[in-house]
């Protein structure tokens, strides 16, 4: 029998009409997952490194993909493209049996845009008055703030490429704002 | 000659390109560089505008943010600015200006007349005059006669932009001290922001005749921001007419910058917000005018400002010029004026005057009188003369000896600006030798320079400023050696009784002060509310100090021991778009939409804002009313069945081997009991014992709990949870994931709910006796992963279906197909409100307010049985929480059928002489179509007591009467059976 259909947040979007200088794009990951645990404990560090070959970082990202977003002192968020969210979760948490640990799969909960171009920045500093300047915020760089008033996970990939994840439900509201912000440098 | 007063040489202007403009309908010419103040000015125009109480004719008093008088109405295509000021705007092609506040024009202006009943207008005059019948009576003409403009018909629909920044060291001013410092800080390697109010850097260099480091002053300001623009390797920032607009907590201060070119659509200023490792206050130092009888005709200007328009515009403001001091700097502006070809007569009113001034004078040519002040000033719209007389006049009668003149230039001392220093925090103190207010201490990583520091001269500025910056070895060098500076505190002519001007904007003069004292508005609060001094747009930039000073004379005081006021954000105006930037229209706020928003519009939903969700409140046919929508909606799941988008409901996954002693500490019900795969209703208090949320608690393992807070409130739980956490119990083992709007959940409900789920291709066992009422399970819905829970808050038979958000809209095809054959409805949040309102089921923050007990709910089994402490016990055991005439949830059965009861409609009793005194409201009222009778609860005192005794209470509600009885909250299906029909 055939399972029921899919439709990402993406589909509902108005297409972006933007300047050259900034590229906006709504991104689907195969998997988001909410990972907490102890990063002293080498027990859950071992586990995270065996299953998403990256140590758990703190302010940064770690990995490419499953990429560790660094979300609180004992938090992070695992993106994946490749990687199906249940079968990742799974695999985690027998990994870190016996270990005080909790994952989660929000694959379907957080929208993911990638804002890219030499005014990707400046895009991004209307919304937020976090620290965005390339010196202090280059590629492998992550942090959770305050974008138009919304809890985001922003990180760094590229000088000029940046992602910031935030949850679904505030997806058009989102990329309103980005696409209105965008328009300043057309 | 198109421009009378503009010199054929001079000024940081381009003469050879020319800008036309309109004021008042005439058509004037200006230059590039020019600010629609200086190209007035050039073009000689003295009259600007009336004044806002008395509209008496004013001009130019200033040359730059302190102008109190020329606020114009601009209009530049469609750019509108009802309030410009004719100071900070720079000249471009095509402007439109208009004089505000005069009708039916500047020179007759109806409302003059308004001066000559000024005796009848004093401070408070409409405190003491419109109280009867009510102020309100007079309020519209009042405010009709009063004011600085009109506000444009149409909203302002462009964007503004707004910045966010740090660096190590932010420097405000870029005159020598502030200039001074960013060389220093850029030298040792700091990122540094350099911001200047006024397009060109360089201060008072700009127009005074001095020299750093051998260069003309303006020159060297030049060429040192070119050079820390490009200095290399080092993050330098320098931003022209940009304004510090004002300075917050965390060295973070807020600043405009005029955009000369801002992308179309987009307005004409950007705000940014700068946090700083270090700032440095530059802003230098604003000129306080005298006050005297007349000070405030056109023609009498401040004289740095006359200085000012020669000096950066090449515009000699007049050419018989007397100039009245109470300080030394008042010589210099002398000298400059003198030089451009004016004649200049001083007037000083010190009578010991140093003698090396006089000398230098007399060198110049100029007469110097001490000992004397203006005793008035002649001509209406231009001044034409003065009378000059003894300084310590008393004698309001002493008329003084006449002098004919063109322009009257006043020098009443310096006042640092420290406004941005005191919204910081800093503390001013009385410095009686330079008679200023001058920093004193700071409150941030902050410190005040130059003339914002009370350092006047020039070699103490660029030392003050070096230093500031961190440098190292020798600052730049002031070429001259400095003159001393000392001021006098004279503040007006000793003449009580007569209006003498001192906040010019708003029309406060030494009358108003003198009454004031007289009526024992002493304190500096008091003094500001009472005359409205410092009140007005330009914040009191001239009038401040002077007012302070009269009120030290007037009960003998120091201006130090009358203090001031605060200084309060911001400096100068700014637009309110600035502010706003792009949080506004559909980006003011988040509007959460539910996953499955697609298939409810094609569903025919009427969506509504609930909280921060924007969900479907039913689903009206073609013809239907929302009302008939509901009802038919509640009648379909109480007869068949309904499908409702639930997906808003909080899910919180709490893992971890502390799991159940977590949420047993902190919810209301016991937990620990719980078993897997069971659910249990749950009050969750907060600390003070109120009822902060209900929602459904699952255990799905040992160690894992699923928590389902109202929409509304899972933020707030989420952000609960942690606090307790990380702050009372750190110790217990057990960590959060919000996972909420990863999920999708549909509700099945009603009494053939039984009928769809068997349709449905799962592997969860759907038997009563595998998932019985408050049970889940996990399994596959149709391919996906799924979650079943048997929950309802419909009161009939109910299931759950969770799947991934992005199966969500498939999931809703899918049912509303199966279901057809027995007329699966969907139902909104409306519907359901009747729904769960017939069942007494509460909603949290409706059904309670802010001071509602879980036992005023009826809910007392926790409160009995529960021993351990859960968050919130303490509180329910207070005298507070045992009074017996405490509000408690009750239902109403109202008398009449004829519609429902009011919602917030008063239950009320009646007292002596009729009184009514409250004894609660009605919480949630709504026509129940299952019961064919209005139904509602109420939160009423003594509740339990009134439904026993089945009482007779009386509603009122917008003068209607209604009779209700009290009744249990449960006016359907009180046993339950229905939840497993």
């Amino acid at each position: 029998m055939p399972e029921l259909a899919a439709r990402g947040f993406a589909a509902d979007l108005p297409p972006a009409i933007t300047p050259t200088s900034v590229r906006l794009r709504a991104l689907t990951p195969s998997a988001q997952l909410w990972l907490s645990g102890d990063p002293t404990d080498a027990g859950f560090v071992a586990g995270v490194d065996r299953v998403l070959g990256a140590l758990p970082p703190v302010g940064e990202t770690a990995g490419q993909d499953p990429l560790l977003l660094w979300q609180a002192p004992d938090r992070w968020l695992v993106v994946s493209e490749t990687r199906r969210g249940g079968e990742l979760a799974a695999t985690l948490r027998q990994a870190l049996t016996g270990v005080h640990a909790a994952v989660s799969d929000t694959t379907d909960g957080q929208a993911l845009f990638e804002i890219a171009g030499p005014d990707a920045r400046r895009l991004l500093g209307q919304g937020s008055t976090f620290d965005l300047d390339p010196l202090r915020f280059g590629p492998g760089r992550g942090a959770v703030t305050l974008f138009a008033g919304l809890r985001v996970s922003l990180y760094c990939l590229e000088p000029d490429r940046l992602r910031l994840h935030g949850e679904v439900a505030s997806a058009r509201f989102l990329w309103d704002w980005l696409t209105t912000a965008a328009s300043a440098y057309a | 000659m198109s421009q009378p007063r503009r010199l054929p040489s001079g000024g940081f202007i381009d003469r050879s390109k020319t800008l036309s403009f309109t004021f008042e309908g005439r058509r004037y010419e200006g230059h590039p560089g020019d600010s629609v103040a200086s190209a007035l000015l050039a073009n000689g125009v003295r009259l600007v505008g009336r004044s806002f109480k008395y509209h008496r004719p004013r001009g130019l008093l200033a040359a730059g943010v302190e102008e109190p008088n020329a606020i114009l109405d601009l209009q530049l295509g469609a750019h509108h600015d009802p309030n410009a000021r004719a100071t900070m705007v720079p000249l471009v092609e095509g402007l439109e200006l208009t004089a505000v506040n005069a009708s039916p024009s500047l020179r007759r202006d109806k409302r003059a007349i308004f001066d000559r009943f000024a005796r009848y207008l004093p401070a408070g005059f409409y405190y003491k005059t419109f109280i009867r019948p009510k102020w309100e009576t007079f309020e519209g003409t009042i405010r009709q006669a009063a004011g600085l403009g009109r506000n444009s018909a149409t909203s302002d629909r462009r964007f503004y932009e707004q910045q966010g920044a740090r660096c190590d060291l932010l420097v405000v001013g870029a005159g020598p001290a502030g200039i001074a410092a960013a060389l220093a800080g850029a030298a040792n390697g700091q990122s540094v922001w350099l911001v200047e109010q006024e397009a060109l850097p360089g201060g008072q260099l700009l127009w005074r005749d001095e020299q750093v480091d051998g260069q003309p002053g303006h020159a060297w300001a030049k060429a040192a921001i070119e050079r820390l623009r490009a200095l290399p390797n080092v993050n330098v920032t320098v931003k022209l007419a940009t304004q510090a607009a004002a300075y917050y907590d965390h060295n973070t201060l807020a600043l405009t910058e005029r955009l000369a070119a801002p992308a179309v659509g987009w307005g004409p200023e950007r705000l940014w917000l700068v946090r700083a490792g270090r700032v440095v206050l530059a802003t230098g130092a604003l000129e306080r005018p005298i006050a005297f009888p007349d000070n405030d005709r056109p023609g009498v200007m401040l004289a740095a400002a006359a200085a000012t328009y020669l000096g950066r515009w090449g515009v000699l403001p007049g050419k018989h010029i007397v100039l009245l001091t109470n300080n030394d700097d008042g010589y210099a502006s002398a000298l400059l004026l003198h030089r451009a070809g004016a004649q200049v007569g001083i007037v000083d009113v010190r009578p010991q005057v140093d003698g090396a001034l006089i000398k230098a004078a007399a060198v110049a040519g100029i007469d110097v009188l001490p000992g004397r002040a203006l005793l008035g000033v002649e001509g209406e719209f231009s001044v034409t003369g003065v009378r000059i007389g003894a300084a310590d006049t008393s004698d309001a009668k002493e008329k003084g000896q006449g002098f004919a003149c063109d322009l009257v230039a006043v020098s009443g001392g310096w006042s640092p600006a420290a406004h941005l220093f005191s919204q910081s925090g800093g503390k001013l103190a009385w410095d009686a030798e330079l008679a200023c207010f001058r920093p004193a201490r700071s409150a941030q990583e902050e410190v005040s320079v130059g003339a914002a520091n009370g350092a006047f001269t020039l070699a103490a500025a660029l030392v003050e400023g070096h230093a500031a910056g961190g440098g190292e070895g020798p600052a730049p060098v002031a070429s001259q050696a400095d003159p001393t500076y000392r001021a006098a505190p004279y503040w007006r002519l000793p003449v009580r009784g007569v209006r003498q001007w001192i906040d010019f904007q708003h029309d406060v003069t030494t009358k108003d002060v003198e009454l004031a004292a007289r009526e024992s508005y002493v304190s500096v609060e008091h003094l500001k509310r009472y005359t409205t001094l410092g009140m007005a747009t330009d914040q009191g930039k001239t009038a401040n100090v002077v007012g302070l000073g009269v009120m030290g004379e007037e009960t003998g005081r120091t201006p130090g021991e009358v203090g001031t006021t605060t200084f309060r954000p911001p400096y100068t105006p700014l637009t309110l778009g600035a502010i706003a930037g792009l949080n506004r229209d559909s980006r003011l706020q988040t509007r959460r939409y539910l996953p499955l928003h697609t298939a409810h519009l094609a569903a025919g939903a009427a969506c509504r804002d609930y909280g921060l969700w924007y969900r479907p409140g039913c689903y009206p046919l073609a013809g239907e009313s929302e009302a008939e929508a509901i009802q038919r909606e509640v009648l379909a799941v109480r007869r068949n069945v309904g499908l409702m988008d639930g997906s808003s409901l909080g899910k919180i996954e709490v893992t971890g081997p502390d799991a159940a002693e977590f949420v047993n500490r902190l919810y209301y019900n016991e937990l620990k009991t719980l078993k897997p795969g069971r659910l249990r209703y749950c009050l969750l208090l907060a600390e003070k014992g109120t009822v902060f949320d209900d929602g459904v608690v699952a255990r799905m393992a040992p160690d894992r709990y699923l928590l389902s807070p109202s929409s509304s409130h899972t933020d707030g739980v989420m952000a609960m949870l942690e606090e307790w956490h990380e702050g009372e119990w750190p110790d217990l083992k057990v960590y959060f994931h919000n996972v909420t709007q990863a999920w999708a959940t549909l509700a099945v409900s009603g009494p053939r709910a039984r009928e769809v789920m068997a349709k449905l291709s799962t592997d969860i066992d759907l038997s009563d006796a595998a998932l019985p009422h408050m049970a889940l399970a996990d399994g596959r819905v149709e391919g996906v992963a799924a979650r079943i829970a048997r929950v309802s808050f419909t009161g009939e038979r109910s299931y759950e279906i969770s799947v991934p958000t992005s199966h969500g809209a498939a999931l809703w095809d899918h049912l509303l197909a199966l279901g057809r054959f027995a007329s699966i409805t969907p139902y909104g949040i409306e519907s359901l409100m009747t729904l769960r309102t017939e069942k007494g089921y509460i909603l949290i923050g409706r059904d309670t307010d802010g001071v509602t007990l879980p036992q005023d709910l009826g809910v007392t089994g926790p409160l009995r049985n529960k021993t351990i402490d859960y968050v919130g016990r303490r509180s329910l055991f207070t005298p507070e929480a045992r009074r017996d005439d405490r509000k408690q949830l009750i239902g109403l059965a109202a008398e009449d059928a004829a519609s429902p009861l009011p919602n917030g409609a008063h239950l009320v009793e009646r007292g002596p002489h009729n009184r009514l005194r409250s004894l609660g409201f009605v919480t949630s009222s709504f026509a129940s179509p299952t019961l064919g009778r209005p139904v509602a609860l109420a939160l009423v005192e003594r509740g339990r007591a009134l439904v026993e005794a089945h009482a007779r209470l009386e509603l009122y509600h917008l003068g209607q009467r209604r009779f209700a009885r009290a009744v249990e909250p449960c006016f359907y299906d009180p046993k339950g059976v229905r939840l497993n029909a």
